[in-house]
């Protein structure tokens, strides 16, 4: 009887192998990601514009302080030398702005894009590449959709109005405070704080694309 | 008045002089002007050349323009958004798999800022990048670790004669471990993972040498050499690789996993960094009284797979591996004495289970597996096992271990429920330990059975770690995450983003079936098996503070009482028998940390 369970442990073991074999077209493909280039990921943002316009906006140290002042006390673990930041346009009205950041999850930063309405409130987040060897459960929608309708007066902080993944925690956390620190990126530069001249003015390079 | 008009010679003369005249004349305006123009030219021309020098500075200028500009531009937005595009960005997140474009920026190298920013002249500050570390962002060096102060009312061991009464609990700390972890990702679908652990250790010191003895001394037992092999440390102290494994991702929701793995049994086994817990000390379920085979951190060498996989609302995630698998360990003592007319060998083995061979020495047995369902963010149930064979090649009895669990989590706003039951049996223990204890005598007194069986033996088997039928367990965690003003803006809260008080309570049991406390082996047969059932229960009430998420302090009052049985399950002092005590406080005090 031992025999026989000791040949089945083996035949399970063996039976695993087979249908790894034979799922082999499907799992040897090369691997798919679930994340969006800078190229596709406004669009994935705003399927619906017919027009999207780049602008790279450096930043300064005003403007660091400027958002560290709005982001509160979770402050991010990267403040990113310049901003890709999208302006979406239909029918020649602004629908919507989008910024790429990065986060340190554990070790690794995590970069995504964040996308507004007019307003500056969260339309859609997608992580566009995720580093870490655990946590890429933040990839997915059931975790991002979290953020959509939300603006800098809510938390938006882990384990508060963000549902935590055991075993994620710090990825979770990181996520948190990269949609934080986008919007108030785009509330500094797309917004128009009172006496102030919004960045995007003062932007170096501007691509305007059909 | 008559003009005398002048002769041809006066004419050449005149005329010669009007031309040395006008020619003076003219030399002299032309050096005026001359060098009234030479200054002119010159500065002209050197103006010219200054201008072409601006212009070539300029030009190069703008060239730097250009190509700071080109560094910063990605492909251009070249066609409109097609619509499988926009189709995969609306539909569940693995509808949005696709093959990865050439031009994505690679997983290891850094984050996609640090790539663009490889290319820009302008300085950027090192650090706007955190994480980028001595051996670049492809490898990762972390760890966790813990250390507590333990207070008991542990009683003294019984008076025995005059010798004063052993201390069998200590108010004292006590160094948990200190683990580091190394994490390598040189492509995004390979991946190296390892954790090193260093338990209650101190030091290790080995000494070995050769040294000449009484050399030279009248008198002295004959002069030698005196071999010296020493192993110093401290006692129960552990350095272990708890992880090592290497991963080859077929797609984002399966992979080959393959090295020194934990067998995702249970919740604990998993989640075991001390960082993560709000308590200062292990649960009784997978470590003081484990119900698992093998105490936690338990680890396994083999080969399988794991994966997460997008499912409605959540996630299903799944491990499987065909593992060496756990092992019964021994190591024995002997004595042969002979005395008048009785001929008699003593034996002392000493039992306990352990995690499977790492040198390739024993077969691969057994299968564990886990599969865990999250129906929504918040919420987690799980359900794993293992079975596979204990017993060494050597015995002809084989012994087969089943482990069942079931685990989850739940959170409901700040407050969250966490636990895991787990049940393992052993089975045919008397008839494992009758061939032990056949191959034991068999093997020292290098005979048959049928040989031995007429030398009287004595095999009293001493147990490190519990030998049992079955064991059960469990162990539950209520706590709640509190963020009070006070706190945030108080010394403890300053500086830190989000800092958390949290209250916790835990309920845990343990049972031991057919617990073996001795057994005696006599003439080939077992002639004394004593077990009984023990079963203890802890309740732990704590308080842990979080300034940030991988750091804790943490307090905890614990109260432990035997429910069942002669003595506690835990603690096990070493060297002194099991506590009969019926119960016993403890307070206690820690700090974790993760990095």
């Amino acid at each position: 009887m031992s025999t026989a369970i000791s040949v089945s442990v083996r035949g399970l073991a063996a039976a695993a192998a087979a249908a790894l074999c034979l799922a082999s077209p499907v799992l040897t493909a090369e691997r798919v990601d679930v994340y969006l280039s800078l190229e596709e990921a406004p669009k994935v943002m705003f399927p619906e514009a017919d027009r999207i316009e780049r602008k790279d906006i450096p930043s300064d140290e005003a403007l660091r302080a400027r958002m560290k002042q709005r982001i509160g006390r979770l402050k991010p673990s990267i403040l990113e030398p310049f901003y890709i930041s999208f302006t979406a346009y239909k029918q020649e009205q602004v629908i919507g702005y989008a910024v790429v950041c990065e986060e340190i999850g554990k070790h690794r930063p995590i970069t995504f894009i964040v996308a507004t309405t007019p307003d500056l409130v969260v339309k859609d987040v997608s992580v566009m590449m995720y580093r870490e060897p655990i946590g890429g459960e933040v990839r997915h929608q059931a975790f991002l959709k979290q953020f959509a309708r939300k603006n800098l007066e809510d938390p938006i902080a882990a384990r508060r109005d963000i549902k935590n993944i055991s075993g994620a925690t710090l990825s979770v956390r990181a996520m948190s405070r990269g949609v934080r620190k986008a919007l108030a990126f785009l509330e500094e530069t797309y917004g128009k704080p009172a006496g102030e001249t919004a960045s995007a003015s003062r932007a170096e390079a501007t691509e305007v694309l059909p | 008045m008559r003009v005398k008009l002048p002769t041809a010679r006066g004419v050449w003369l005149l005329t010669a002089l009007a031309v040395l005249r006008l020619g003076g004349a003219t030399q002299t305006d032309t050096g005026a002007s001359t060098s009234a123009a030479k200054p002119s030219v010159e500065t002209a021309v050197a103006a010219i050349d200054q201008q072409i020098e601006d212009l070539r500075a300029k030009l190069a200028e703008v060239h730097q323009q250009i190509e700071d500009l080109a560094a910063l531009r990605t492909a251009a937005f070249a066609e409109p958004v097609t619509e499988p595009a926009r189709a995969r960005a609306t539909q569940a997140p693995a509808a949005q798999s696709r093959v990865r474009p050439a031009n994505a920026p690679s997983a290891a190298a850094g984050g996609l800022y640090d790539s663009l920013a490889e290319k820009d002249p302008r300085p950027t500050s090192t650090a706007l990048r955190p994480g980028s570390g001595l051996f670049g962002d492809t490898i990762k060096v972390g760890g966790y670790g813990s250390f507590r102060f333990e207070a008991n009312n542990i009683d003294l061991g019984p008076q025995v004669g005059d010798l004063p009464r052993l201390k069998r609990g200590f108010n004292s700390f006590d160094f948990r471990r200190f683990v580091v972890t190394l994490d390598a990702a040189p492509t995004d679908r390979l991946r190296f993972y390892a954790e090193v652990e260093m338990e209650r250790l101190n030091a290790i010191e080995i000494e070995r040498n050769a040294i000449p003895e009484n050399r030279g001394r009248i008198g002295r037992n004959r002069a030698g050499v005196r071999f010296i092999q020493e192993v110093e440390g401290s006692s129960g102290g552990e350095l272990a690789v708890e992880q090592a494994w290497a991963q080859f991702d077929f797609n984002d929701k399966i992979g080959a996993r393959m090295g020194v793995v934990l067998p995702p049994v249970g919740r604990f086994n998993l989640l075991h960094e001390d960082d993560y817990w709000d308590l200062p000390r292990r649960p009784l379920a997978a470590r003081g009284g484990p119900a698992l085979p093998v105490k936690s951190a338990w680890r396994e060498l083999g080969a399988g797979v794991v994966g997460n996989i997008p499912w409605g609302q959540g996630f299903f995630d799944y491990q499987a591996y065909v593992v060496n698998g756990v092992q019964l360990d021994f190591a024995m003592e002997e004595v042969v004495s002979l005395r008048e007319g009785r001929n008699l060998l003593e034996l002392e083995p000493e039992l306990s289970f352990s995690s499977g061979a790492f040198n390739g020495t024993n077969t691969a047995n057994a299968f564990t597996w886990r599969t865990a369902f999250r129906p929504r963010l918040g919420h987690e149930f799980a359900f794993s096992g293992y079975h596979g064979e204990y017993t060494p090649d050597y015995l002809l009895q084989d012994g087969w271990v089943n482990t069942l669990a079931f685990d989850g989590k739940t959170t409901l706003g700040n407050f969250e429920i966490e636990g895991e039951y787990i049940f393992t049996n052993f089975g045919a223990m008397r008839d494992v330990l009758i061939d032990m204890g056949r191959q034991m005598v068999d093997a020292v007194a290098k005979t048959t059975s049928a040989e031995t069986a007429t030398l009287e033996t004595e095999l009293e088997g001493e147990f490190k770690g519990p030998f049992t039928n079955r064991r059960n367990g469990f162990w539950v965690d209520f706590k709640y995450r509190l963020r009070p003003k006070w706190l945030r803006d108080g010394f403890l809260g300053r500086g830190f983003g989000d800092p958390e008080l949290i209250p916790i309570v835990r309920l845990e049991r343990v049972k031991f079936a057919d617990f073996l406390t001795g057994f005696d082996f006599k003439g080939g047969q077992i002639t004394r098996l004593d077990t009984e059932d023990l079963a203890q229960v802890r309740m732990s009430v704590g308080l842990a503070y979080r300034p940030t998420p991988s750091v804790v302090f943490s307090a905890a009052w614990e109260h432990n009482r035997r429910t069942s049985g002669s003595h506690l399950i835990f603690p096990r002092p070493v060297g002194t028998d099991p506590l009969p005590d019926r119960s016993f406080d403890s307070f206690i005090i820690g700090t974790a940390f993760g990095f």
